[in-house]
């Protein structure tokens, strides 16, 4: 039983985790409460269902194909929408409205065009194997696997790389990377790029695994949200850590109370972090001031 | 003719919504998504102190009114203090919270099976039991509220809100006490909100928690942000704007089921537009910055 709970965990904090890292990425580095990414996890996990599903196209062509066009998604976002307002020196209020209004608008019409009730892309239960007394089916064998591998591609090329380098840089100090001589809108593309792609195997593995509906990406974002809160603003291994400890948390709460009340519980937990560590768990501690 | 009557009584509901979210939006410059989370404790207050305790409607108002404006404490205590970014998390979380306990809490709101047959109000002993007596009520007390914010906006109060939304470092060095003026403002648009949930509630007869939800909230934000904030004709033509357009949807034979996404689109389009050129809406003087 505890097993069966801490594989589970895992698997939903992988998920957890990869959200929680394509919007921190996005938010620590640019600043921009990217809402929209909500309506980018929908869009994905409905453009792998017309590939897939519709147009029975082969699994990895899908998945492949949906990626593109979620990256391609992601990129126009940023181009459309945030960059002309940032070049009219818009305030955060007006950036958050407009990717909320963004959100609104993308999961509508795929709402529009898909109907809003939930639609299911694997007919069939996937195969199941047994670890001790708990079982887990490879999709979420998927989940897990994707996790670890991204997560440890990423922290390599963050600290390694030029890119990874200049990722963190941008966060610190955008000025001064201009002075560098850093090309800043090319950064930007590969930023929202990155986040974009995560956000689309995410959308991806969701549909493998469960029902899709038009209006599943505001618990999705929000999980993703609270998860780069808690671990810490800046810090994208703060964002995986978040993820898997709201994986753990939800987990718990289903188990002991209910599923009814995971939810609240989540926000429950930013709360308190609010209260005693709003610089979350990994950050180094600053003051209020400073946040 | 009770149609427009119906339409009168919505449109009074949402102004006291969308006025009172003015407070937070147009004067203290505090995006909150949380509106609907106070517009549901007004309702479900008022509903079960009148069915339950058998409490006239005027208390329960009342007891609603302060009910709200206590549990406002607890989000704005909380992130007020904090940066723009943590604010609107708290305050969907928030949300969140209270449909979770409206949906969840069986025993006391009956949970999704909503609360039913919720008595006619009668004020000084007239019995409120038509649609055109309903519809002078809300439209008394809108009046009411109205000028109350009229007061309240006008007062010194309301231009030291406008002055920390502008410059809050600067009120401060004023003397201004801009946490505590903060969550003042908070607390009045909760107050308010409440009272718009107690008559949505004693004229449906019937409520449940899918009226409260987080869509909700993005729905009175956009009837602000449309109409503009940060004046009181601002969130009135967006909330006649807002409350119209479906009807006109109606009108043009669109099926319901397409009408509901339309409408979100519409919006959602509108407010990308108005924020790209026009951040101070149709009619509002506060440009979000």
């Amino acid at each position: 039983m505890i097993l069966q709970i801490l594989l589970n965990s895992l698997v939903s904090g992988s998920l957890y985790a990869l959200v929680a890292l394509g919007f921190g990425l996005v938010y620590n580095t640019t600043r921009i409460f990217h809402i929209a990414y909500g309506a980018i996890f929908v869009a994905s996990s409905y453009l792998f269902y017309t590939f897939y599903s519709l147009l029975h196209l082969h699994i990895a062509l899908s998945i492949l194909i949906t990626l593109i066009c979620t990256v391609l998604i992601g990129i126009f976002i940023d181009m459309a929408i945030y960059r002309p307002l940032e070049r009219q020196n818009a305030s955060p209020d007006i950036i958050v409205i407009s990717s909320l209004a963004l959100y609104l608008v993308l999961v509508n019409i795929i709402a529009l065009i898909f109907g809003n009730e939930p639609k299911v892309v694997l007919e069939t239960l996937p195969p199941k194997f047994t670890i001790g007394q708990a079982t887990l089916n490879f999709i979420q064998l998927g989940f897990i696997i994707s996790f670890l591998v991204i997560s440890i591609l990423f922290f390599f090329s963050l600290k390694k790389t030029l890119l990874g380098k200049t990722i963190r840089a941008l966060r610190d100090n955008p000025q001064l990377l201009i002075a560098l001589g850093i090309n800043l809108p090319l950064l930007r593309l590969a930023i929202f790029l990155l986040s974009s792609f995560i956000c689309g195997i995410c959308g991806v593995l969701h549909a493998l695994d469960s029902a899709i509906d038009p209006h599943m990406g505001m618990s999705f974002l929000l999980i993703g949200m609270v998860a780069v809160i808690v671990g810490g603003v800046g810090n994208l291994l703060g964002s995986l850590a978040g993820g898997i400890l709201l994986g753990a948390l939800s987990n718990l709460i289903i188990w002991k109370i209910s599923g009814n009340w995971v939810d609240s519980f989540v926000f429950l937990l930013l709360f308190i972090f609010l209260l005693i560590r709003p610089y979350g768990i990994l950050a180094r501690r600053r003051r209020v001031e400073e946040l | 003719m009770n149609y427009f009557l119906h339409l009168l009584i919505m449109i009074s509901i949402y102004f006291i919504l969308s006025l009172s979210l003015n407070i937070l939006i147009g004067y203290s410059g505090l995006v909150s998504f949380c509106h609907s989370a106070f517009y549901g404790i007004g309702a479900y207050a008022t509903a079960l102190l009148m069915m339950k305790l058998h409490f006239p409607f005027t208390i329960s108002i009342i007891i609603g009114i302060a009910l709200s404006v206590f549990i406002s404490l607890f989000p704005s205590l909380l992130s007020l203090r904090l940066k723009q970014d943590y604010f609107y998390l708290t305050t969907i979380g928030f949300q969140i919270i209270i449909f979770s306990i409206l949906y969840n809490w069986l025993g006391l709101t009956n949970g999704p099976y909503g609360i039913s047959d919720i008595p006619n109000p009668s004020i000084l002993g007239i019995k409120i039991n038509t649609v055109l007596k309903f519809a002078l009520l809300s439209t008394a007390i809108f009046t009411i509220c109205f000028l109350l914010f009229w007061g309240i906006l006008s007062s010194p109060f309301g231009r030291t809100l406008k002055a920390i939304r502008e410059d809050e470092l600067l009120a401060s060095t004023l003397g201004k006490r801009v946490y505590y003026l903060k969550i003042t403002a908070f607390a009045l648009s909760a107050g308010f909100a409440s009272v718009s949930g107690a008559l949505f509630a004693c004229y449906m007869h019937y409520i449940d928690p899918t009226s409260f939800t987080l869509s909700e909230s993005f729905f009175i934000l956009s009837a602000v942000l449309i109409g503009g904030a940060g004046n009181i004709r601002g969130p009135l033509i967006g909330t006649i704007f807002v409350i119209i357009m479906p009807e006109i949807l109606r009108s043009l034979h669109i099926p319901d089921s397409i009408s509901a996404n339309l409408r979100q689109i519409i919006y959602g389009f509108l407010i990308l537009i108005l924020m790209r050129f026009r951040p101070q809406g149709l009619g509002g003087e506060y440009k979000l910055q």
